[in-house]
């Protein structure tokens, strides 16, 4: 393979280097990668399926037929927009010209190219198994497997739960691949060998029947892929596929740069001297990065939706999709990081033997490398350790204080939070809980469920209206009762009224609500008998709707207004009284005191309550509808706690009741960070 | 300082206001009172609203008196005590480092306190816990277990914000540590805040009953808190069959259900009175220069 | 800026197509269609029994099996801390059956483990998930004991109940094979607890006063018209009934849970001669809201509540609240429908009090008027279950306690316990025991307790207090029978006398009217109901707001409101509980109407 090179993708074409930043040079270029990048691989696989998962086309391989031709005319387009650009080089802000044959460098890229093409869809292909197309019957066994098992055996169930771990073990070579682009090149290529052949072995069983599977091919077609006979051949071979693709994109990297050639003031120079280690390292982080971002799970969803089956992967892809994404997000920032580092401190580079004009910067791959990254290392940590060792020796006291309180949160809230889980599994307390197995539809089966009774979604409306009606009339009722108990003159009053106001608070809910049936009742209730013998036909608070919700808020200011003043009151007496003299002094009247000293004082306060009652409002306390609830009423008294209470505790539902607790928690969680980040805009402390 | 006529009528306008709110929050706990002391045919009839009807006084004969229930309260105003002053110190000791905003790692302890307000997990593993550490049927399981509310530090963090910086440097100029100023600075300014916490915390142990029911097996009836034996008294004497949904056992019950609520809350209603004092204003007075 | 075009066009495509995707018709999943499979004919197979020479763990003694070397068991006791009591987990009876055990089975009872009575469905999951439930559980609640079993956190009990079937006979007869096979998958043939037995199957009776009858010159109601002829008079001579009460006559009391208290009206409603599958189809909610002509029923408690015949805030009366139960001891319901003993119950029952506020010919007498299309007053009567008996995963002696249940289900052992001693307990007279409380309490002269300075009501003498009897007919200790033992022997007689302060006429009435023409409880187990799993508490509320707001639409347009409420409910997932109790009759019993009588 003499002028062995290939699609020079992931080169920084027009790194235009000496005084103008890298960072402006090299963004609009990787843009265009990414498209580019997206073109090839991503293009015909989307319409693969699209076409045999919407469309139903009946023939497997047409589909198939057809993906191909795209991703031909998708990888020959990218290719020639790459071509396009070769003469486009600048540096120094000189451009330079490319003196490679052009013609043969875009026949060659296509090459390589299709040949990626080919295993790309070997790999879709293995994976894309007729039998799981066909949902097999599984027979009735105990209750939970029946309904576990007839998910499995749909497309997505075959290649999600049977494809999937094969795929992890092949998916070493993928992460090593990424890791050794951050080792320098000498010891990346043994490394990789190593770690392939050890792949290898578990991927080619002895029992192999290669030939008959080629005759089974030959006989009928692409069908044989899916004999199950020849199951483990064809995942083999699709390994196999997997491991060429690699290998291809891995070791072809290696030897690219020598068929490109420029000529910079009479020094010929190949693409292999003009990459920037530090550019080269933190844009392939970033490719890989936006490879894994984009490509895999979008990938994966596809396939979901081909499947038609249910759109939300289960908690175990997730995981699968969120380890990918965390491993490959942790290498391409580090390698961002070493990126950003070397660009900063070139200057401490000692000129290597090839001197070349802009000697400031390019120097060959191995001088730089190596020299660069010894003696960054050692900087960077003399630097931290003297700064890390005073900090402490003024704050250990405070990690002190810290501990006690984290090991009780550690022992008394995370490690019972574990049980939490049970929300995705099938309902067993008995087993220890990470041994029962998940729930239908993924983990998402009780939700799911909750969500398709009409039940769940009323209690829902219902929460947020009622929640809602607190906020607005109950928030600032106890802030409105501080004021005026701080604006009462008479002392001796004023701590009296402070003591009645907070009474009713100790009442529980079931007392109000006896006595509320009293006063309210509709035919012998006292408020109605008064009414009466007034001429107005009476209210009727436990018949009709819009009357009952009146009557649920304002028993909740009555009961916990007197309860709040108490935590303004003691915000009230933080402010400083002369504030309230120098007012006086200029002439402010009664209501300027309050609005500009006591509000303003308060607003902290304020805020912070506000920003925890934001974050409650999907939450709902069980108490005060349950005791107010009635038959006549229960469209608009039933909230979620009480939907929880119905059908988790008492039907013995215990993966409801967590399963619907974790729904409220993320919806207040979100409604928490977005009140706390509009606290913030406002320029107060906010509660995170 | 001399007043003008206005702010004068003003100010009996506010009284009065005030006074209807006092008359709207304490008719309903009157009502309450009359019927714990009238008898329980004037309450079949249903006759009873603001004034007690055939006054009689043995529902609370029956609470009062038996050994039983006044070792309760004793026992649940001594477990008050003990989970008040263990939950202001953790309350403190969690609050007061995270006001410290150069601390590394702030965010993430802030983070870590506040997530476990919403991701609790119910009754279940609790119990699991509490057997391996050993709390379980012993008494400290009703203090220790639920010690920490971090709403609560939340509202003590944001009042300690409110403390000015300079006192803090000037401290540390001094060559103060970080606890030293707690206790000398932070500590006696945050009085109207503790006086608060600690109420929330009494009245929160005081009024609790539920924790002893799952985590005390009734061989150990001793400790359990007086809402707890009453929940009890009022649950067999209202002993509903499954099936029998509207009977319940004749009349007493109600005495008896308006008796123990007032028994349960004219405790913790005094405990009010004497932490107002702690509500002095101008505690920073003059302290801060400028 | 032409490729930049390009790349947004594709880009563009990429995502409709993506989207595309998302907006497919999600397949509604087609109702389960009535499979008709052949009828499964064979009960599932049964462990043989194994023979008495080889099975060397027990020796026969003088008639009874005794185990070699003594044995070690645990069992729950349901703790009702009522006023005077003795602690649950130790008391005369609780040493009775521990040395009885002994004696006979060898068999030690190390520990009685209490449990409260209305905490037991919080407790017995914490203790089943912690492993530290005792040896032999009982459960009131039925749906929490079917997701137990379901879970696995319970023994399976079909090889021990046939190993030994001819060495556990009391518990045979007792039991009887419709109680054992009673929780029995009819396909696993796994048996996952028992089903104690209910001694009286009385279940509802209508009550009426007698002396309100007497006033007007009414003979006892014979039709619904005739019930509804004596609510109207109730109505119009209220002022000569009460007096200056007038104003507050309830002619017929009600509360919430209308399914119950108007049961017997609802199901004579029903056409004559409803078909097993019917009663097992439309079984799903217990109080036989499904049942063919509800409707017409309802019609009639909306006409009698706009003839203001029907407590007007029925509806708010929810959970314990007991307004109705004041009411009805103030003299001021007429009429009332519940359990078939209600008014007698306890010491201070409501017949007791009525007495006290009215006088003493005050009293509620049982009644059945409530005839249905073919003229006889057809009623739903109690089934024979009751409690549920099972062995938690973590009993290690399974064996001891399968025979601890055949000790307690001994007749001789339920007689002493429900009888208790002669003389403090209960007395002979001519044959027949008349109960008294064990231990009276102590009376001043005008019949008021004496209370002792620790507010308890003083033992008239200090020997009786160990023998006090904690639970009705001490149902908390014979788990394994609710109600006196009626197959022989001084028990059998003791019902009608065992309520004291109402005498044994109007016990015998109500007995009569209960289980006259009545069709018992539907208990047929065809293999668990999935989609009724943790769905009680929810019927019981969709039909209380189904009869609610029914009831109190005002007649034009009655029907619409009917149907409304009607269709939610069955939105609520009655349906889909109706289909699948559907298709698993087909599955058994084809399309007969009535079960194979082998």
């Amino acid at each position: 393979m003499e002028n062995f090179i290939t699609k020079p993708d992931n080169i920084p074409w027009s790194a235009r280097m000496g005084n103008s930043r890298l960072e402006e040079a090299f963004l609009p270029q990787w843009r265009k990668r990414m498209l580019c990048f997206l073109l090839f691989p991503f293009i015909p696989v989307a319409v693969f399926f699209i076409l045999v998962g919407i469309f139903k086309v009946p023939i497997l391989f047409i589909a198939f037929i057809i993906a191909l031709v795209l991703g031909i005319f998708g990888s020959t387009l990218s290719v020639y927009l790459r071509i396009t650009e070769l003469d486009r080089i600048s540096v120094n802000g000189e451009l330079i010209s490319y003196t490679g044959d052009k013609r043969e460098t875009f026949l060659y890229c296509l090459k390589t190219r299709l040949l990626n093409l080919v295993t790309l869809g070997i790999y879709w292909l293995g994976g894309f198994d007729a039998r799981a197309m066909n949902k097999a019957r599984y027979s009735r066994t105990t209750r939970t497997d029946e309904v576990s098992n007839q998910k499995r055996s749909g497309f997505t169930g075959k290649i999600l739960h049977i494809i999937f771990p094969k795929l992890l073990v092949t998916s070493v070579p993928i992460i090593l691949m990424i890791g050794t682009h951050l080792i320098p090149i000498r010891e990346r290529s043994e490394l990789f060998w190593t770690e392939l052949a050890r792949a290898g072995t578990r991927l080619f069983p002895p029992n192999m029947d290669l030939w008959g599977l080629t005759k089974a091919l030959a006989r009928n077609g692409v069908s044989a892929f899916s004999n199950q006979h020849y199951y483990n051949e064809v995942t083999t071979l699709l390994m196999t596929g997997i491991l060429v693709f690699v290998a291809c994109s891995l070791l072809i990297p290696l030897y690219r740069y020598k068929m490109l050639k420029w000529e910079i003031d009479g020094t010929a120079i190949d693409g292999y001297q003009l990459r920037f280690t530090a550019a080269y390292n933190k844009y392939l982080g970033n490719v890989y990065l936006g490879l894994v971002m984009i490509y895999v799970p979008v990938v994966l969803i596809i396939t979901l939706m081909v499947n038609k089956a249910k759109i939300i992967p289960s908690v175990y892809h997730l995981l699968i999709i969120a380890l990918y994404i965390l491993l490959l997000a942790i290498f391409g920032f580090v390698s961002y990081l070493a990126a950003k580092f070397r660009i900063q401190n070139t200057e401490i580079l000692a000129p290597t033997s090839r001197q070349i004009p802009w000697e400031s910067y390019m120097v060959t791959e191995e001088a730089l490398n190596l020299s660069l990254v010894e003696s960054e290392r050692e900087v960077f940590c003399e630097a931290q350790r003297r700064k890390f060792a005073n900090y402490m020796r003024r704050h250990w006291t405070l990690y002190l204080l810290l501990v006690l309180p984290v090991i009780y949160l550690i022992v008394f809230r995370y490690v019972p939070m574990l049980f939490i889980q049970i929300g995705f599994k099938q309902n067993n307390i008995v087993v220890p809980i990470s041994d029962v197995s998940w729930a239908r539809e993924y983990g998402f089966g009780w939700l799911l469920d909750a969500f398709k009774t009409r039940d769940f979604r009323l209690a829902l409306r219902n929460t947020l209206m009622l929640n809602g009606l607190d906020l607005v009339l109950g928030f600032p009722a106890p802030i409105i009762l501080a004021i005026l108990l701080n604006e009462l003159a008479f002392k001796k009053y004023k701590r009296v009224a402070q003591t009645v106001y907070y009474m009713p608070n100790f009442l529980s809910w079931v007392i109000i609500s006896s006595l509320a049936i009293q006063l309210f009742n509709g035919t012998d209730g006292l408020i109605n008998q008064w009414l009466n013998n007034m001429g107005s036909s009476g209210i009727r608070p436990f018949e009709q709707n819009g009357q009952w919700v009146a009557m649920y808020v304002l028993l909740g200011i009555w009961q916990s207004a007197g309860w709040g003043t108490i935590i303004y009151l003691a915000a009230i007496a933080g402010i400083n009284p002369e504030y309230y003299e120098a007012a006086s002094i200029d002439g402010a009247s009664r209501w300027q005191k309050i609005w500009h000293i006591t509000l303003t004082g308060l607003r902290p306060t304020i805020i912070i309550l506000l920003i925890m009652r934001l974050g409650s409002i999907v939450g709902s306390d069980f108490e005060r509808p349950f005791a107010l609830r009635n038959p006549l009423i229960t469209e608009v008294s039933d909230v979620l706690s009480i939907f929880i209470y119905q059908r988790g505790i008492r039907g013995m539902q215990f993966p409801l009741t967590a399963a619907v607790g974790i729904f409220q928690s993320v919806i207040c969680l979100i409604f928490l960070f977005t009140a706390n980040s509009l606290a913030k805009k406002v320029g107060e402390r906010g509660v995170l | 300082m001399i007043k003008s006529k206005k702010t004068k009528a003003a100010d009996y306008f506010i009284a009065f206001v005030c006074f209807l709110l006092i008359l709207v929050c304490i008719i309903p706990l009157f009502s309450v009172f009359a019927r714990s002391l009238s008898s329980p045919s004037a309450l079949m009839r249903k006759e009873v609203f603001l004034w007690p009807v055939g006054f009689n006084l043995d529902a609370y004969v029956r609470v009062l008196s038996s050994n039983k229930y006044t070792w309760s309260l004793i026992w649940t105003a001594m477990l008050t005590v003990m989970g008040v002053i263990l939950s202001l110190f953790m309350t403190i000791i969690l609050a007061y480092p995270l006001t410290y905003d150069n601390l590394k790692g702030r965010k993430f302890f802030n983070a870590f306190a506040i997530f476990t307000m919403y991701f609790g997990a119910g009754t279940i593993p609790m119990y699991l816990l509490l057997k391996q550490v050993g709390l379980l049927n012993r008494w400290p399981v009703l203090v220790i277990p639920f010690c920490l509310s971090v709403f609560n530090m939340i509202i003590m963090r944001s009042f300690m914000y409110s403390i000015p910086e300079s006192l803090k440097e000037s401290a540390e100029i001094d060559g103060a540590g970080p606890i030293r100023i707690l206790i000398s600075i932070y500590l006696p300014l945050c009085k109207p805040v503790l006086a608060t916490l600690s109420l929330f915390y009494a009245v929160g142990r005081w009024n609790g009953f539920s924790d002893a029911l799952y985590f005390l097996s009734p061989a150990q009836e001793r400790y359990y808190p007086i809402q707890l034996l009453l929940y009890q008294l009022i649950q067999n004497v209202t002993s509903v069959d499954p099936s029998q949904e509207a009977f319940t056992q004749p009349g007493i019950s109600e005495t008896l259900q308006m008796a123990s609520v007032m028994i349960a809350t004219i405790p913790i209603l005094m405990v009010y009175p004497f932490l107002q004092r702690y509500f002095v204003t101008g505690a920073t007075l003059g302290a801060e220069k400028g | 800026m032409k490729k930049k075009l390009l790349a947004l066009l594709l880009a563009g495509m990429m995502i409709t197509t993506m989207l595309a995707g998302c907006v497919s018709d999600d397949d509604v999943p087609e109702t389960p269609a009535v499979t008709e499979t052949a009828p499964v004919a064979e009960p599932p197979e049964v462990a043989e029994e194994i023979a008495d020479e080889d099975f060397d763990e027990m020796e026969l003694v003088d008639g009874n099996w005794r185990f070699k070397e003594t044995r070690q068991i645990t069992a729950l006791i349901y703790e009702r801390n009522n006023d005077i009591r003795t602690p649950a987990h130790d008391n005369y009876y609780t040493d009775f059956i521990k040395s009885e055990l002994l004696r006979i089975h060898n068999i030690e009872l190390t520990e009685y483990v209490p449990v409260g009575r209305w905490e037991e469905s919080d407790t017995i999951p914490l203790w089943l998930a912690s492993g530290d439930a005792p040896d032999v559980c009982v459960t009131y609640n039925h749906a929490a004991i079917q997701e137990y079993a379901a879970m696995g956190a319970v023994h399976d009990l079909t090889d021990l109940v046939h190993e030994h079937r001819s060495r556990l006979t009391h518990m045979w007869d007792l039991f009887t094979e419709h109680n054992i096979y009673g929780a029995r998958n009819p396909e696993t043939g796994a048996i996952y607890y028992l089903e104690t037995t209910l001694a009286n199957s009385a279940r509802i009776n209508t009550f009426v006063r007698e002396d309100w009858l007497a006033a007007l010159g009414l003979a006892e109601p014979k039709t619904t018209q005739e019930f509804e002829d004596m609510l109207i008079a109730f109505r119009d001579n209220a002022d000569l009934l009460l007096g200056n009460n007038a104003a507050r006559m309830v002619p017929f009391g009600l509360a919430s849970d209308v399914g119950w208290q108007t049961n017997n009206l609802l199901v004579s409603f029903t056409p004559d001669g409803i078909t097993e599958r019917e009663r097992y189809v439309l079984g799903g909610d217990e109080r036989q809201t499904m049942w063919p002509g509800t409707k017409e029923a309802v019609r009639v408690l909306n006409r009698w509540f706009n003839e203001s015949l029907i407590y007007p805030e029925f509806a708010l009366i929810t959970g314990s609240d007991d307004t109705l139960t004041n009411l009805v001891n103030a003299g001021f319901v007429g009429s009332f429908m519940s359990n078939w003993d209600i008014p007698y119950r306890g010491e201070n029952s409501n017949q007791v009090l009525v007495k006290q506020e009215v006088g003493p010919e005050a009293a509620f007498i049982a009644v059945d008027p409530f005839q249905n299309d073919a003229g006889n007053t057809f009623k739903v009567r109690g089934g024979a279950f009751d409690r549920k008996i099972f062995f938690p995963a973590t009993n290690t002696e399974p064996l001891a306690s399968i025979f601890f249940i055949d000790f307690m289900s001994r007749p001789e052992i339920i007689q002493h316990l429900q009888l208790g001693i002669e003389g403090i307990n209960h007395d002979i007279v001519d044959g027949v025991p008349i109960f008294k409380a064990a231990v009276g309490s102590l009376k001043d002269d005008e019949g008021e307790d004496v209370l002792d300075d620790d507010g308890k009501r003083i033992p008239a003498d200090e020997t009786n207090l160990p023998y006090i009897i904690n639970s009705p007919n001490n149902i908390d200790m014979t788990i394994t029978i609710n109600g006196f033992y009626r197959g022989g022997g001084l028990t059998a007689l003791a019902l009608p006398n065992s309520f004291p302060g109402t005498d044994a006429r109007y016990i015998e009435k109500a007995l009569e009217y209960a289980n006259k023409n009545s069709v018992p409880n539907m208990e047929l187990n065809l293999g668990e109901i999935f989609s009724q799993s943790g769905m009680a508490e929810v019927i019981q509320d969709k039909r209380d707001s189904l009869f609610a707001n029914a009831i109190r639409a005002n007649p034009a347009d009655f029907d619409a409101v009917y149907d409304q409420y009607w269709q939610e409910y069955l939105d609520s997932g009655m349906q889909a509980i109706i289909d699948e109790r559907a298709e698993r009759w087909a599955q058994y019993f084809g399309t007969a109407d009535f079960r194979p009588t082998d």
